[in-house]
């Protein structure tokens, strides 16, 4: 991930500079990417109850039309064969989609728990007004059946369906279009946003004054303002809602109420009532959250607002990275067959233990280099940490940035790793640094994602 | 009582193409160049060859010849002989060697032919060596892979195991050797002499490598001719004997960098090849015993770690032997006379061949300016692959 002044943004195209830095996913990077690492660190949470159930993926950026990205989020997470997964689409709200039916399953007792997670890449056209303020980013949350587990107790739902054109992609087309806003905000969103918070509120028998804090996307701040406004809060509640997180975030698509929810259950205190809200394309939908004690586990556990570490680009790498200003495009050797034969090895990161000598191999092996038995070993994994043992800086490797950085690991627990180090500059590789895995995009080689792990150097992340 | 080849294979003909951007020349063109150097020099001709061995590791690059004995035998008129080829990556040529001294031991031929050739230029953009290790290896493993990136490793780890070295001015020592080498050489790609400054402004390729850390990309061909040692003595051939060959398999393609044990400031290959050559000669101690050396200089990093490996010094002592200049032309011990990779370039197939070339020009005292001080014996050595073989042969009278 990197970050990109929003005043180059606007400065390039001659509008107005705005205040903040947009989050950018690299170029190895995707809806999915990200949902793995927010999902793995949501599922490695001190908090986070045994192995969910299955996860729901929500994305309006999905890197197929046709293909589930649940799936493999299920299986890198280890999640099983009769995992439940499904993924949520097409719409801004649809997280909050996933999570309504992530509900429901606890409810019915159908699954003890799910993760659900949201992930974008909103798709601006180079020069649109909106461009500095999309964002990329991801969010996980679970969802669980059990009160005693949870932070946050979901007690009332409240949805309004309208058929409204505000904001869209159509399935041929590359960056997000919109109508005029001067129409779509207050007769779009400010109204079915209001209207379905006071929906949610007469439901539950509250009044506004009962509400601690709303966590709720928007297009832009003052149509969150006026939303808001309109359904009752004083400008004290909205202040004290945002806490600056729209100029931080803006607008990350589907991950935007999460990410909100995030920083406003931070600000929380149990017994507090913070509605979490989504909308999109004319549907709205509101959940009435009461915080539980757990609440102040979950602050004390978490790091506070760290420094962002990732570095700042400028506006033609934002532009390379997004892939509009594009090189040749790669297309390696891929093979289905071979990719579902490695899964094991390539994906969850399981090499071979031999049971005669014990020794670990990875690369898997059937036979065993130390003592020769064949096909007597069982499976043992790969440590996710580890420390650089020595690097090099590819300049020759077709890439879309100017270098390839590749880094030998010595892994925790044993084993050796060598892949790419994302998102590094050739000055921050040493030997001894210490570095993590985590899922990135490879190449499209036979015409489809090829997803694979990579080193990242560990350092803090906000 | 088991086999041993010492002393019973001769080299009687050697024989070079120029070795360069050949676009005026066709593979076959470099074969029979090479090829009939190394009969005249034997002073046979063709039908004289009871079989022959073809060294070419990446017959796919140029898209026409390569792939069996068969490109050997139409250029030559071979027919009907048999004719193998050997693949083994940077060991091929070497390789091919080998097996042609072998079947010499069996007593089944009198006289075999050995040439290494690789056409490297004239393939499209993508069919080069390094498009190769982007496009047609693994999916997922080891992706961002190249041979400098490789060689980068090492640097990277030498550089921070071994203190009170300068890097750039260390890899520029062996850079400016072999290119001074290679200026002196008719056959040699590159004939230039370099300084530390163009080699410090050369663009980067794989830190700490610059362009003029690495070999060039040429085409090229050597050849042998090889026989009995009976053979050579009945019909007075100027000959230099094969002493010991070692030759050892110790990675795959892809696991040498999740071995724990590559410290990669070594290659087991290079140390385990090198230890049974000189273990059938009978050779103790290499860095008294060995007067000139061919290696495996791909990378300036490579010929640090290679005469390590090679025992010609001690481990973290490659650097300071290149600096102060005992592996020059005329220092103790002489390494890569003939230029090396550097100046020769990398035909994959051919360079194994040329070295065998080298070595044994130079113990017959036909080298000119290039000679070096009476080398009573010789070596070659090349490193295949990301270290998964390392061939070393050494020669004598």
């Amino acid at each position: 991930m990197f970050r990109v002044p929003r005043s180059t943004v606007g400065e390039t195209w001659g509008h107005a500079r705005a205040a903040g830095e947009r989050p950018i996913a690299s170029y190895d990077e995707d809806s999915l990417t990200m949902a793995a690492d927010a999902l793995a660190k949501c599922i490695g949470h001190p908090l986070c109850p045994a192995k969910p159930d299955g996860v729901f993926f929500a994305s309006t950026t999905a890197p197929y039309w046709e293909k589930q990205s649940s799936t493999l989020l299920a299986v890198v997470s280890g999640l099983g064969r009769s995992a439940i997964t499904a993924d949520f689409a097409s719409s801004l709200r649809a997280g909050t989609a996933a999570v309504k039916s992530a509900v429901d399953a606890v409810s019915s007792g159908a699954a003890k728990s799910l993760m659900v997670v949201a992930s974008d890449c909103r798709p601006a056209q180079p020069g649109a007004p909106f461009e500095a303020w999309t964002g990329d980013s991801a969010a996980c949350l679970e969802i669980v059946g059990d009160e005693r587990q949870c932070v946050a107790e979901i007690e009332a739902i409240h949805q309004v369906n309208e058929e409204f054109l505000d904001v869209w992609r159509r399935s041929d087309e590359a960056f997000v279009n919109g109508g005029d806003p001067l129409f779509s905000g207050p007769h779009g969103y400010v109204r079915l946003v209001s209207e379905s918070i006071l929906g949610l509120l007469q439901k539950a028998n509250l009044n506004q004054s009962q509400i601690n804090r709303i966590a709720v996307n928007g297009p832009d701040y003052r149509s969150y303002q006026s939303a808001l406004a309109k359904a009752g809060f004083s400008q004290d509640f909205v202040r004290r809602s945002d806490a600056g997180h729209w100029l931080a975030h803006g607008d990350t698509g589907t991950t935007a109420p999460f990410a909100a929810l995030a920083q406003v259950l931070m600000n929380s205190q149990p017994g507090d009532k913070v509605i979490l809200a989504a909308y999109g394309n004319g549907n709205c939908d509101c959940l009435l959250l009461r915080v539980n004690d757990r609440i102040n586990e979950m602050k004390s556990l978490s790091p506070g607002p760290n420094a962002p570490t990732s570095r700042i680009l400028d506006y033609p790498q934002y532009l390379r990275l997004k892939g509009l200003l594009t090189d040749e495009s790669l297309n390696p050797y891929s093979s289905p067959a071979l990719l579902w034969k490695e899964q094991k090895q390539n994906l969850l990161l399981l090499g071979t233990k031999c049971r005669q000598c014990s020794t670990f191999a990875y690369p898997r092996r059937r036979v065993c280099l130390k003592c020769g038995s064949k096909d007597d070993f069982e499976d043992a994994g790969l440590g996710r940490t580890g420390r650089i043992y020595t690097f090099s800086v590819e300049r020759v490797f077709p890439s879309p940035g100017p270098t390839v950085c590749m880094a030998v690991a010595d892994m925790e627990g044993g084993g050796r790793f060598y892949a790419q180090v994302a998102d590094c500059e050739p000055g921050e590789l040493k030997v001894g640094a210490p570095v993590e895995l985590c899922l990135r995009k490879l190449h499209d080689g036979g015409g489809y994602r090829n997803y694979y792990w990579k080193f990242r150097l560990s350092r803090v992340n906000c | 009582m088991k086999q041993t080849i010492k002393d019973k294979v001769a080299v009687v003909g050697t024989g070079l193409s120029k070795f360069g951007e050949n676009y005026t020349l066709t593979y076959h063109d470099m074969v029979i160049d090479a090829a009939f150097a190394a009969l005249d020099d034997a002073g046979l001709s063709v039908k004289d060859i009871d079989a022959a061995w073809l060294g070419t590791s990446y017959p796919d690059e140029s898209g026409l010849e390569g792939n069996s004995g068969a490109s050997l035998a139409e250029p030559l008129g071979l027919y009907p002989k048999p004719v193998t080829r050997v693949a083994n990556y940077c060991a091929t040529g070497a390789d091919a060697i080998r097996n042609g001294a072998i079947a010499i031991v069996s007593g089944l031929y009198d006289y075999v032919l050995i040439v290494g050739v690789e056409k490297m230029r004239e393939v499209p953009s993508r069919g080069t060596l390094l498009a190769r290790h982007v496009l047609k290896t693994h999916p997922l493993l080891c992706k961002g892979r190249t041979m400098p990136g490789l060689f980068s490793l090492v640097a990277n780890r030498y550089f921070e195991t071994y203190s009170g070295y300068d890097p750039r001015k260390t890899l520029s020592s062996v850079a400016i050797k072999n290119h001074f080498n290679g200026s002196l050489n008719p056959k040699a790609h590159f004939q230039r002499v370099v300084t530390e400054q163009e080699i410090a402004a050369s663009p980067l390729v794989a830190d700490p490598l610059r362009i003029l850390d690495c070999c060039p990309t040429t085409d090229g061909a050597a050849a042998v001719v090889l026989t009995s040692r009976e053979i050579a003595e009945r019909r007075g051939h100027d000959y230099v004997l094969i002493k010991g060959i070692g030759m050892s398999t110790a990675e795959g393609w892809y696991s040498l960098h999740f071995n724990p044990e590559m410290d990669f400031t070594s290659f087991r290959a290079s140390r385990d090849a090198a230890q049974a050559a000189y273990d059938e000669a009978g050779i103790k101690d290499p860095s008294k015993e060995i007067g000139v050396v061919e290696l495996h200089d791909a990378f300036t990093s490579a010929e640090l770690v290679d005469t390590e490996d090679l025992r010609l010094f001690g481990r973290g002592e490659g650097g300071r032997m290149a600096m102060e200049g005992v592996t020059s032309l005329h220092g103790e011990i002489p390494v890569n006379p003939s230029g090396g990779l550097k100046s020769f370039g990398h035909p994959v197939g051919a360079t194994g061949t040329r070295m065998a070339v080298e070595i044994v020009n130079q113990i017959r005292g036909r080298c000119g300016s290039r000679q070096v001080r009476s080398p009573k014996m010789g070596l070659l050595h090349n490193l295949g692959g990301p270290g998964c073989l390392g061939i070393v042969m050494v020669f004598g009278r």
